[in-house]
């Protein structure tokens, strides 16, 4: 007697997580499993963290996408609520459905850092859609905020987690900064050098400040920026969008909602001079910062 | 790349690729395929301000009252951050 072949199911295992400021719900068919790598394990709990946004991802795998050439730039382009994110060994379409509401489409490679790779990328857009931005910083914690150091690559601001001799790393390369409730947040991201700190807590925190890292000569100085150089330095260490000038208006907005509302500093630094006092100082002293341009979060939000 | 040659007839405007925000008077312009940020003064914000399809001459003439300066300073000023900006690819002249 022959049986009847039936063909299998397709298995859909979700897998739920928040980074980068954004929960993910991953859908996936077939029985390629999801596995994040090392460095994106950094939150996996969902639900109990400010997130700016949730997104609802549906994978399926594609080999073809091995094949792709390239490097890790996220490149992306909105128009209405779709955009087209693309990265090695990803390709994705997002349609954003309400403010903080996203679901994706994704293919991914059979590699497994696509899964990583999308992640970021995702996070990274949905972030920027939603009145945030990813800066190139490292990050620590002291009196349970974040400070953030900014700046090219050589600035120094690997060297100026290091001297936060109390702190705990927060963001190593990258960290993503978002409005929620009150005040604005930050996610670290994975990647960069290592920092000499016990890690802080796998958490989003607070953001207190920003410091755009120099090296100094004649001691420790922190010198507040004005609006404009706040705005050129956010700018100047934003994740460069790759897209029009849609894009890079709505970048400058979020630089400047930013500006008006966490205070933001020069900071020259030289070695071995511990920076826990200078930070928490500095901190306290800004506390009552007051927003100079508020209108300008509206409209990074509203958008 | 040759120096732009400038008469106050030419009209000016914006580069397409090119996005800015003004904050206290102050311009921030980003040439976005050179990848380039610049800061611009009160008088340089002003000018790309202006910069709309205007020709240079209408751009000295009210530099002329709003800063108080006689117009072959402002001609003058506007000429010279005008070349500049053509060269940093934030201007066109057209």
């Amino acid at each position: 007697m022959q049986t009847a072949t039936r063909s299998p199911a397709l298995a859909l295992d979700s897998e739920c997580y928040s980074y980068g400021g954004v929960g993910f719900e991953i859908l996936q068919a077939g029985s390629h499993g999801w596995e994040l790598g090392a460095d994106h394990q950094l939150f996996v709990s969902r639900g109990t963290e400010p997130t700016c946004a949730q997104v609802r991802v549906a994978v399926t795998v594609d080999p073809s996408l091995d094949l792709q050439a390239g490097d890790r730039t996220i490149d992306w382009r909105w128009e209405g609520d779709h955009a087209l994110v693309r990265t090695i060994g990803v390709s994705a379409h997002l349609q954003r459905v309400a403010p903080g509401s996203y679901v994706a489409a994704a293919r991914v490679g059979t590699r497994r850092a696509a899964e990583s790779s999308l992640t970021t990328a995702l996070s990274g857009v949905i972030v920027g859609r939603e009145g945030g931005l990813v800066l190139h910083a490292a990050g620590v914690v002291v009196d349970g905020a974040a400070v953030l150091f900014i700046g090219p690559s050589g600035a120094g601001k690997t060297t100026a987690s290091n001297h936060t001799a109390a702190g705990r790393w927060h963001a190593r390369d990258r960290a993503a900064i978002y409005p929620f409730g009150n005040g604005w947040w930050t996610w670290g991201m994975a990647g960069g050098d290592d920092i000499h700190l016990p890690r802080a807590e796998k958490r989003t925190y607070p953001l207190a400040g920003v410091m755009r890292v120099r090296r100094g000569h004649r001691g420790v100085t922190v010198t507040d920026l004005d609006a404009t150089k706040s705005l050129y330095v956010l700018r100047e260490s934003a994740q460069w969008a790759q897209a029009g000038v849609d894009e890079e208006g709505r970048l400058l907005d979020a630089c400047m909602a930013v500006a008006s509302a966490v205070p933001v500093a020069e900071l020259h630094s030289v070695l071995d001079h511990d920076l826990t006092s200078t930070l928490s100082e500095w901190s306290r002293r800004r506390r009552n910062f007051v927003s100079a341009t508020g209108a300008s979060v509206d409209r990074a939000r509203n958008k | 790349m040759t120096e732009p040659v400038i008469n106050e007839a030419l009209p000016v405007r914006q580069a397409d690729r090119t996005a800015a925000r003004v904050i206290d008077g102050k311009a921030v312009v980003i040439v976005i395929d050179r990848q380039k940020l610049h800061t611009l003064n009160a008088v340089g914000t002003r000018i790309w301000e202006l910069a709309d399809g205007r020709r240079l001459g209408d751009i000295a003439d009210i530099l002329q009252e709003e800063f108080e300066v006689d117009r072959t300073t402002a001609l003058s000023d506007a000429t010279r951050f005008v070349a500049e900006m053509v060269q940093l690819g934030a201007v066109e002249l057209k």
